[in-house]
């Protein structure tokens, strides 16, 4: 005989509750970790000059050549190297060429050049120079020889060969500074790791049983920020220069078109001739690095809780 | 510790702005010293192997051949203090001067000149001499240094056309009758060789072991650095040298060069190894106007044509492009240097029959620029080739100074006058100079610099099979006018068989883009006299003073 | 300690022997040759020549050949520069480049870490901002530009300096400021950005609370780990400022090895681009080797064997 009253318990009876321990509520509003970032980033008033002098930039770099009345590549040979005036605010080139329309359509290049070797830097040097730093020993030995190798290639010969392979383009030339540019990053980071892994609190969540990524990402790269973010902020110059020394040596932007270290380069035998020649791109350089200097450093700060003010 | 950090730095200024004010030293230049600026090291300072200015410039002063040239270019007695001329003119006979010495007191013979020309024709040279072609007018000379290949190859060196009759008497057999020839015997690759040579494959390269006969001799090389070179005592007109130092320094930059003239740690500055900076020429002219010299030589630059890839392999679409343009802007306002508007390919400086070439045979007609005329000539052009829009084409320059100005202008003019877009692509030397030599290109920069003082130096380079015909040009008349002009002896005869062909490659073909003649813009302190340049630019400094 | 060196030399030579092979064939697959030129060598003649060079054989044969002659530490004879060796070129011009980049690092470090130094204890003054203008400027000025600026103003205008060369102390001055403008403005930011953070540390405010000296705090206790990125940046550096002074050697007419190197790519002479680019490898290693060890010296706790891994 079976138990009726068993038997009068079905499934439909039961319900799955689910567990909730009461929680501690937090009394603040929860804000992310973003738009924290963001807020102290809008109250450092340096790193907010910087970030409108950079998008100022950026807007010339669009309409700066097409409000000026000359175009960037018609040769006014009459009026060769003329000082900044009504006319060519900026003054002429060797070859009478509007300055004003020339370094603005070289701040397209400059800036692109500058940013994207930048990222690409910024990504695989990160990636790479964590990986070492964090799983250490032999991965780390083989991974740092082969940097220092492909460091050691002659990078002319790289250069030389992909340009013969390659369109001569910008971005052949974003390729080239890319190809050994990432490994200076990578030593930073690696350097850094290195140094953090053995901190007490990547013990802690060790032992909590974070996984190797999540230690990598979460942890440990966070932490080296600063110099990631200082290094960085030097990848920009460093590439906008590098251009302009393949430029010296036949390699870098086709003419008509010319970057910032170009027209430095072709003002460097006459400056003191025609130092407007040599002002303009440089001290566009110069400001440009200062901004990305000062919004790197407000960056730095504001991800860092600990210099919370 | 602020404090300390900023005593320590102050000291450093200090101890810098003191040091820098007594230690300033500049070159004085009362002393009888030459300081000029080579650029980059001589390759090598063994007169067979030697193919560039850089070698050349420092070989003029070590060295001495049978022939030297005056001021004016003419040839005048060096090595050889006269000479006799066979009546078919293939025969020299050199009469040497019995008290020139080399620089270890040995005297100079024909026995030299003998050995350091089948030395340099020797077939097993190693390394082989680039410039052997020098004395390839010499009779079995080519077949002698041309050993794979060849049928007709001559293995004894005796039967190659120079021989010591005595020590003092050198007879020269020639090919052809060759007017030039005492041109070529003071060209570089002719210079005597020690025969301490034979024992030391690299006594070329290092400052001791460098035997020479010339006003000078080397006490220091230090390579990639410097070089000096001190009177040789034993040359036989030491009376003539009155220079105490030749000191030749090697920097890359242009503008540093100018600026080591300017602070006078140099006294000659710009061409033929140096350069001064384009944009500086108009400012110089102004403040150094004594200084500054722009003399013209025997170079042409010029822009190929790819003759064998459309759309220039049709010769209005050439003419098109040399009628428009503007040759007297470009020097103008672009090269700035002085030079002249080229429309022919032979330039002014080489000489013809009596006169200058060029004066004798004028290139005014072969080309004249008109911008209607250029219109005109292209859209002929282009009928005839079946275009209604003109391609894509490309103007490949190489790297280095100018060349990008030039080639912007250019695309400039050609946008202006023609309605043309050229797109210009600047490419690493080796590289460029690979794709022009396979005619991989459409339109690309060439010049070329004269090797001995004739118009064939510049007119043999477009036969069907020279090696130096990178513009794919052939065509069967021209090849046998040059031919007939090699086998001449008629000096009138030559230069008109020459003019011929100058007239098929330019005006009938337009066959490369002229663009001008070459100036050589140097710069030379007030206190130095007697520096010489010749017609290619090079320059002499062995009778030169410091006063 | 024996095994771990021994790992060291064994892993640099295989590290040299991939590189040169790498840079071999990639140096044979750009065009042109030592003897192309403007004015063609006759096929004969340059067939000659390449025959002498050992040219005219397959790249794969010229590589072992090369590779054997590398064993015996021969690095053969320049194509440009007749009869003169690699190794003498080398020796020759690398003592100019070599002075040269040893006091610029060396001015770089002291004046990059001492304005950093400063920064950070004044973090947000006056201070800070005159030492950040600094850095500032030297990431920003062209060390090309920097260069042919002091030329002129000092050289030429003034006249104290000679314009070029480097014969005298003197003309140390000029380029070695060009050299290090950039590294001292890196290394003063990466010192800040490193000493603000360990400044805040715990073990800091430690000490702080102890009573200690700020002179003690920051050389005794902050300084050990706020240096560690720029020792990192230590190995790169060398390697940059002593190789990769082409231009400043330029501009200042220094006869160093960086325009050699230019120059052989340039001529394509094979043997000269093998030889410096070994050199500089060899450099390299050599000064990350270093900065290995000076990490072990800085922070005990990554010591040599440590490095085998997290666990």
């Amino acid at each position: 005989m079976k138990d009726n009253r068993t038997a009068a318990l079905t499934k439909e009876m039961f319900k799955k509750l689910s567990f909730r321990p009461p929680a501690e509520t937090i009394a603040g509003e929860s804000v992310p970790v973003w738009r924290d970032v963001l807020r102290r980033l809008a109250s450092n008033k340096l790193a907010m000059a910087g970030v409108v002098f950079l998008a100022l930039l950026a807007v010339m770099a669009i309409i700066g050549p097409l409000i000026s009345p000359h175009d960037y590549f018609t040769n006014n040979l009459d009026r060769t190297n003329e000082p900044p005036s009504g006319d060519y605010w900026f003054g002429t080139d060797n070859l009478g060429r509007d300055l004003f329309s020339r370094i603005w359509m070289g701040a397209r290049i400059s800036l692109i050049v500058g940013l994207a070797a930048a990222f690409i830097d910024l990504v695989i040097g990160v990636i790479y120079g964590g990986i070492m730093g964090y799983v250490g020993g032999r991965t780390d030995e083989a991974m740092n020889k082969a940097s220092e190798i492909l460091y050691s290639i002659p990078y002319l010969l790289v250069v030389i060969l992909l340009l013969v392979v390659m369109e001569p383009s910008m971005w052949t030339i974003i390729l080239a500074l890319s190809v050994t540019g990432w490994i200076n990053m990578s030593w930073i980071v690696r350097g850094q790791i290195l140094q953090l892994k053995n901190q007490e609190y990547v013990l802690a969540a060790r032992s909590m049983g974070a996984s190797g990524a999540r230690m990598l990402f979460k942890h440990l790269i966070p932490n080296t920020l600063g110099p990631i973010i200082v290094t960085l902020t030097l990848t920009v110059p460093s590439a906008i220069f590098s251009e302009a020394f393949l430029s010296f040596l036949g390699l870098g932007v086709q003419s008509p078109a010319a970057s910032w270290g170009t027209m430095i380069n072709d003002s460097l035998a006459s400056w003191t001739l025609y130092p407007w020649q040599m002002l303009f791109p440089a001290a566009l350089i110069s400001l440009t690095m200062l901004a990305f200097n000062v919004f790197g450093d407000g960056l730095r700060d504001a991800f860092d809780p600990k210099l919370k003010k | 510790m602020r404090k300390s950090w900023l005593l320590v730095l102050a000291l450093l200024l200090a101890t810098g702005t003191v040091l820098a004010g007594c230690g300033s030293n500049k070159g004085s230049s009362k002393d009888q010293v030459f300081n000029m600026n080579l650029t980059s090291e001589p390759p090598t300072l063994d007169p067979a192997l030697a193919q560039d200015s850089v070698s050349f410039t420092v070989l003029t002063g070590l060295y001495e051949g049978l022939t030297r040239k005056d001021a004016d270019g003419k040839v005048i007695p060096g090595i050889a203090e006269k000479w006799d001329i066979s009546d078919d003119q293939k025969t020299y006979t050199f009469h040497l001067r019995k008290d020139a010495k080399w620089s270890n007191g040995d005297p100079v013979t024909a026995h030299d000149f003998e050995y350091a020309w089948k030395r340099l024709l020797d077939p097993d040279m190693n390394p082989a001499s680039p410039y052997a072609y020098q004395l390839y007018y010499v009779k079995n000379a080519q077949n002698y240094n041309i050993k794979t290949n060849n049928p007709n190859h001559v293995s004894d060196p005796a039967q190659v056309g120079v021989k010591a009759l005595d020590d003092y008497t050198l007879q020269v057999d020639l090919e052809n009758p060759t007017p030039y020839f005492l041109n070529i015997t003071s060209f570089w690759t002719t210079f005597p060789v020690h025969k301490s040579a034979k024992d030391n494959a690299a006594w070329a390269a290092e400052a001791n072991t460098i035997v020479s006969n010339g006003p000078f001799k080397i006490t220091t090389w230090k390579h990639g650095n410097e070089i000096d070179l001190v009177p040789n005592e034993n040359y036989y007109a030491k009376d003539e040298v009155k220079l105490k130092k030749v000191h030749f320094v090697m920097v890359k930059n242009a503008a540093t060069e100018l600026q080591m003239y300017q602070t006078g740690q140099l006294n000659f500055a710009g061409f033929p190894t140096g350069e001064i900076p384009t944009e500086q020429i108009e400012k110089l002219k102004q403040t150094n106007k004594d200084e500054l010299r722009i003399k013209p030589i025997a170079s042409t630059y010029y822009y190929n044509f790819n003759n064998q890839k459309a759309p220039f392999d049709n010769a209005n679409i050439r003419k098109a492009f040399a009628l428009a343009v503007d040759r007297q802007q470009l020097v103008d306002k672009v090269t700035k240097g002085g030079q002249q508007p080229a429309v022919g390919f032979v330039p002014p400086s080489i000489l013809g029959e009596k006169k200058n070439y060029r004066e004798e045979y004028s290139d005014a007609d072969f080309l004249k620029p008109d911008v209607a005329a250029a219109k005109e000539a292209l859209a002929q052009g282009m009928k005839e080739k079946g275009l209604t829009t003109f391609p894509s084409v490309t103007l490949t320059v190489n790297e280095g100074t100018g060349h990008k100005q030039i080639a912007e202008a250019l695309a400039d003019m050609w946008r202006k006058n023609l309605g043309v877009e050229v797109k210009i692509e600047t490419q690493e030397w080796k590289v460029f100079l690979k794709n022009r030599q396979s005619l991989n290109y459409d339109i690309a920069r060439a010049g070329w610099s004269a090797d001995y003082n004739d118009p064939m130096t510049f007119v043999d380079m477009f036969t069907s099979n020279s090696g130096n015909n990178d513009i794919g040009f052939k065509n069967a008349e021209y090849d046998e006018l040059v031919k007939k002009a090699t086998a001449s002896s008629d000096q009138h005869e030559r230069m008109q068989l020459m003019n011929k062909a100058e007239t098929i490659l330019m005006k009938d073909n337009m066959a490369i883009l002229p663009l001008y003649y070459y100036t050589g813009v140097h710069m030379v302190k007030k206190n130095v006299q007697n520096i010489v340049m010749d017609y290619q630019g090079m320059i002499d400094y062995t009778r030169a003073s410091v006063e | 300690m024996v095994r771990y060196w021994t790992g060291k030399v064994v892993s640099v030579i295989v590290s040299l022997f991939i590189l040169a092979t790498a840079t071999f064939f990639l140096m044979k697959a750009i065009p042109g040759d030592p003897f192309t030129a403007e004015k063609a060598v006759p096929p004969e003649i340059k067939a000659k020549l390449m025959a002498f060079y050992g040219l005219d054989k397959p790249v794969w044969q010229q590589y072992l050949i090369y590779l054997k002659k590398l064993l015996h530490l021969d690095l053969g004879m320049s194509m440009k520069s007749q009869y003169q060796t690699v190794t003498g070129i080398i020796a020759d011009s690398f003592g100019f480049s070599f002075r040269l980049g040893i006091f610029a690092i060396v001015v770089s470090v002291v004046v990059g870490v001492g304005l950093g130094i400063l920064a950070a204890m004044y973090h947000r003054k006056l201070i800070d901002s005159v030492s950040m203008v600094i850095a500032v400027l030297g990431v920003s000025v062209p060390n090309f530009v920097l260069a042919s600026l002091m030329q002129y103003v000092f050289g030429v205008k003034m006249g104290l300096f000679n314009v070029a060369g480097l014969n005298e102390p003197l003309d140390y001055v000029l380029p070695v400021i060009a050299l290090s403008a950039l590294p001292i403005a890196y290394i003063a930011r990466l010192t800040r950005s490193t000493m603000l953070e360990v400044l805040s540390a715990e073990y800091i405010k430690t000490a702080k609370a102890k009573g200690l000296r700020k002179r003690v705090i920051i050389f005794k206790h902050a300084l050990r780990n706020g240096i560690l990125p720029v020792v990192t940046y230590l190995g790169p550096m060398t390697a940059n400022i002593v190789t990769g002074s082409v231009i400043v050697e330029q501009i200042f007419g220094i006869p160093g090895l960086g325009q050699y190197f230019v120059g052989s790519v340039s001529n394509r002479d094979y043997t000269l681009i093998m030889g410096i680019t070994l050199f500089y490898a060899v450099i390299l290693m050599a000064a990350r080797l270093l900065t290995d060890i000076a990490y072990g010296l800085v922070d005990p706790r990554i010591g040599l064997r440590s490095r085998k891994g997290v666990s």
